[in-house]
């Protein structure tokens, strides 16, 4: 599992709004807010997966920045080819 | 990831986010560099670095275990992006993993198999480093006109040190250029033309104070995400700022921006000359700036074109840089045509539209920052665009403080920090120093330690870019190396380059090598491939746009046989000197022998040795009272070469990152973020630099010290047409450029299927308008034809830019679509930079 977190910023009269949408969303969760700024997670089986659900945040109405602040992806099986390093 | 495990990390993944958004996150990620941290759940060890994508110059923490790199986390100490990144980020571990890195050096043994797939074996280094040092010493002996080396703005700073060095000083060649000639040459040449000195005199911080925005032919949501990001954050501070978007096509930028302004390409500098005519003729500019500050000029006009390959030898390629004293009256008159109904009539833009961006200059009390790329630097006249923005901010005196400042924002990642500031360009020696420039030789003699004369031999400037390829396509080179780069897709005119007429076929007679990562275009024409370390797997530095360097620490091995790129230039090096002395020394020892041993074949430091030495000795540049013989030159020429002082390595990584120059002030290494405003230094002013060369106490509390006369130029500089122009035969412009997924030309990005499924394919943004006229739907498969060349592409009207009619746009990262076949090799005749801009073409259904 690729666990990463995000801030997404929003339209002042918009966040509670984009927080309820995020959080329905399938591995997505709003763990607080501070002031536009949502704090979010996102758990996902790989990197792909993740890029994919969080590019999907800039079209939600209100969302006006998605920063990656983290990615851990040690269990994303798509990664590390058997080459000798 | 067991349970305990998962947990943590997602606990670790709530806290950073939690912070950054609290604006906290410095205290809890705080990074020592290869520490193990957190305790036992944590396990992994921590490295400091700066992505590898786009030219923002974002921090990142990259977490080790086992060899592979598990996590990464923005970092928060680094000014550039305090701890946030774009979706890019999540990638950053992935580019290293890709199933076909390159992993041993392969040798082409049949040349007719270049330009496919097909002909490249596996070698040993031995094998393929005696036959590239072979070969490249056989055309130096022969001649060395004959021979040519590409670098590139992603190249890190100390591999570019060396490089230069090499090539320089030790083949006597200046035969190289960085692809960075294709991104930022206008922006250089302007720069040096205005204030003789290549630097952007604000920073990123701007970006959090400026009240206007100006962006000029840049798509900046796109290419530069953290940076825009920022913007867009200071608009909706609620103080009623404002963003003006000019282009010739709307962007995601134009999306958000208040007022798009969609202009007729070229006629920017029209509407650049418009406002200035108006600070100028309603008496709006900064008196006391002009006064105290400025002087004025005009240069050569009717510059004619650079498309043919003799243009340098005609009257208007060898008088394009002239420029004459004009007085500021003159300079009035010269504005004077400009009128707002004149140049709307011109651009296409709206009088009033106009007027309302003039005004926002006109605003004694508007901080105003401009902000511009590649619709500006990629431009037949792009040296004279970058002048006719600095010109309204010098006119307003909008320049130098925060919040206030024209900003020429970079591409790639180190594109100022290597190629601008190591000058790794054909007619540059290190920290701005020119070649052509007797006292320029001295100085750099003396921090080599060469006997007194020894750069004579490269006194003339080598081959820029686009020569370079033209003199390869007809036959006149014999060697080509090329690192960090993929030249056969991003140089334009590829089907003369790539030899894919009757004529013009020299690509398969010049012995080429390639150092990469992963096989790219420019890999199918390589005689010989080079493996080399990608990103972290060794440590280097990059320098971005706001004059920032900073380290990414080695974090990882290299896969298989893959190599350090400086390795193997050493490699190289040391064969081809074999028994050549500069003075009675041998020259390779004298050179490289403080870092490398070259009977034990290596380095004689680990990555942080090596990388530190290299520093040090560059570093001499910015600080001459290191090196006596260099301090007296420096004191004699008036080179004041203090001015953009570096700080000792260790610093960089401690501060995660300085932005130069960087002053030592009661024992502490201190960044300078406003360039030539008075002010404390530890507020980020160039309080150091004021006090030893400039001037305190003039207007808007700044002093232009690194200027001829301590005076900046303005420069008249009038609208002048496109190289060519919609006609019959051709009656669209084709624009390319980059969109958010993908980076360049996608060798990195598109091994990465999500990014390549969220983009799968190039697709030719037509307008609504034209699609009626040329007969064709969405999805519809076009040819595209040039005076250069052609493409196939598919149609798209619902595409991520929306071109007006008779504009179309396609960006330049897909193979299979290679718009650059079709693109013009017209440079401007100043800065030698390729216009992508504004090719003519023709489309039809196919």
């Amino acid at each position: 599992m690729v666990i990463s977190s995000l801030v997404v910023e929003t339209t002042p009269e918009r966040t509670d709004e984009v927080a309820r949408e995020l959080s329905g969303r399938a591995g997505v969760e709003v763990h607080e807010t501070n002031g536009c700024k949502l704090v979010v997670t996102i758990e996902a089986d790989t990197v792909d997966d993740s890029h994919r659900i969080a590019s999907d945040f800039i079209g939600v109405a209100g969302v006006t920045g998605v920063n990656l602040v983290y990615a851990n992806f040690e269990d994303d099986p798509s990664l590390y080819p058997d080459v000798a390093r | 990831m067991d349970i305990t495990r998962r947990q943590f990390v997602k606990a670790t993944a709530v806290a950073l986010a939690s912070a950054a958004a609290a604006g906290t996150l410095s205290s809890l990620v705080g990074c020592a560099s290869g520490s193990a941290q957190g305790g036992a759940q944590a396990e992994g060890q921590k490295f400091t670095a700066v992505c590898r994508f786009c030219g923002c110059g974002c921090g990142v923490i990259c977490e080790v275990r086992d060899n592979k790199l598990i996590s990464v986390t923005g970092d928060p100490d680094n000014e550039s992006n305090r701890g946030l990144n774009c979706v890019k980020g999540y990638y950053l571990g992935k580019i290293l993993y890709g199933d076909d890195r390159l992993t041993v050096p392969l040798i082409r043994d049949d040349a007719s198999t270049k330009g496919t797939a097909e002909g490249l074996r596996e070698a040993t280094w031995d094998e393929a480093l005696e036959l590239v040092s072979a070969k490249l010493k056989e055309t130096w002996k022969a001649d060395k006109s004959r021979l040519a080396f590409w670098l590139s703005g992603q190249q890190p700073i100390t591999e570019g040190y060396a490089c230069a060095k090499f090539i320089k000083a030790g083949l006597l060649s200046n035969n190289v250029d960085p692809n960075a000639r294709l991104c930022m040459a206008s922006a250089v040449v302007s720069f040096m033309n205005v204030f003789q000195t290549d630097e952007p005199a604000g920073s990123y911080a701007d970006l959090d104070e400026a009240d206007v925005f100006v962006t000029w032919g840049a798509n900046m949501a796109e290419a530069h995400p953290m940076l825009y990001s920022r913007l867009t954050a200071r608009k909706l501070s609620g103080e009623g700022v404002r963003h003006y978007d000019l282009g010739t096509i709307t962007t995601r930028t134009s999306a958000s921006a208040d007022k798009t302004l969609i202009f007729k390409p070229n006629t920017d500098l029209a509407i650049a000359n418009c406002i200035a005519n108006h600070l100028v003729q309603n008496k709006l500019y900064d008196e006391a700036f002009v006064n105290d500050h400025l002087q004025f000029k005009q240069g050569a006009e009717n510059i004619g074109n650079a498309t043919m390959d003799d243009y340098e030898q005609t009257e208007a390629g060898k008088t394009a840089e002239n420029v004459s004293a004009i007085t500021f009256e003159e300079y009035a008159e010269r504005l004077s045509p400009y009128t707002f109904e004149y140049v709307s009539e011109l651009s296409g833009v709206p009088a009033e539209d106009l007027r309302e961006l003039a005004e926002v200059f006109a605003d004694p009390d508007a901080k105003v920052m401009s902000l511009w790329t590649m619709g500006v630097n990629q431009h037949n006249r792009g040296t004279w665009m970058n002048h006719n923005i600095y010109n309204i901010h010098l006119l307003s005196g909008k320049i130098a403080r925060p919040g206030c400042g024209p900003f020429s924002l970079t591409g790639q990642p180190t594109a100022c920090g290597t190629a601008r500031e190591v000058g790794t360009f054909c007619h540059r020696l290190p920290a701005d120093l020119l070649v052509a420039n007797e006292q320029h030789r001295r100085f750099t003699e003396a921090v080599w330690d060469l006997p007194e004369g020894h750069l004579d031999a490269i006194k003339a400037p080598g081959m820029h870019t686009v020569k370079m390829f033209r003199e390869m396509s007809k036959g006149n080179i014999d060697f080509l190396w090329s690192a960090h780069n993929n030249w056969a897709q991003s140089m334009p005119n590829l089907t003369r380059f790539l030899g894919m007429g009757d004529e013009n076929r020299g690509i398969f007679d010049t012995f080429i090598v390639v150092n990469e990562v992963y096989p790219t275009l420019s890999t199918q024409y390589a005689d010989v491939v080079l493996p080399v370390a990608l990103w972290v797997e060794r440590e280097g530095q990059f320098g971005n746009a706001e004059r920032r360097t900073a380290v990414f620490e080695k974090a990882v091995d290299p896969p298989g046989e893959a190599k350090w790129d400086l390795w193997a230039f050493m490699e190289v090096a040391r064969r081809v000197l074999d028994g050549e002395k500069i003075g009675d020394k041998d020259a390779f020892d004298h050179l490289f022998g403080f870092i490398y041993d070259k009977d034990a074949a290596d380095f004689k430091g680990d990555d942080r040795e090596t990388n530190r030495a290299l520093w040090e000795e560059y570093r001499v540049f910015s600080n001459p009272s290191l090196n006596e013989q260099a301090q007296a030159i420096n004191e004699s020429a008036k080179l004041k070469m203090e001015a953009k002082q570096l700080a000792p390595y260790d610093e960089y990584l401690t501060h995660h990152g300085l932005t130069w120059p960087v002053r030592e002030v009661d024992g502490t290494w201190m960044s300078t973020k406003w360039r030539f405003a008075d002010g404390a230094q530890a507020d980020g002013f160039d309080e150091v630099g004021v006090a030893t060369y400039g001037t305190p106490g003039l207007a808007g509390g700044v002093s232009f010290y690194k200027s001829t006369d301590m005076r900046p130029s303005v420069v008249f500089r009038p609208y002048e047409p496109p190289a060519e122009e919609p006609d019959e035969e051709y009656p669209f412009y084709f624009v390319t450029g980059r969109l958010l997924e993908h980076w360049h030309t996608g060798t990195l990005t598109r091994r990465v299927p999500e990014l390549d499924r969220a983009l799968p394919e190039a697709l030719l943004n037509v307008s609504p308008e034209d699609c009626e006229k040329l007969g064709v739907l969405d999805g519809d498969m076009v040819r595209v034809r040039s005076r250069f060349g052609q493409f196939d592409i598919k149609v798209s009207t619902a595409g991520r830019t929306e071109p007006p009619a008779g504009v179309v746009f396609a960006p330049f990262f897909a193979e299979e679509a290679l718009v650059n076949l079709a693109v013009q090799d017209t440079y401007c005749p100043l800065s030698k930079e390729p216009d992508y801009k504004k090719t003519c073409v023709s489309i039809e259904k196919i």
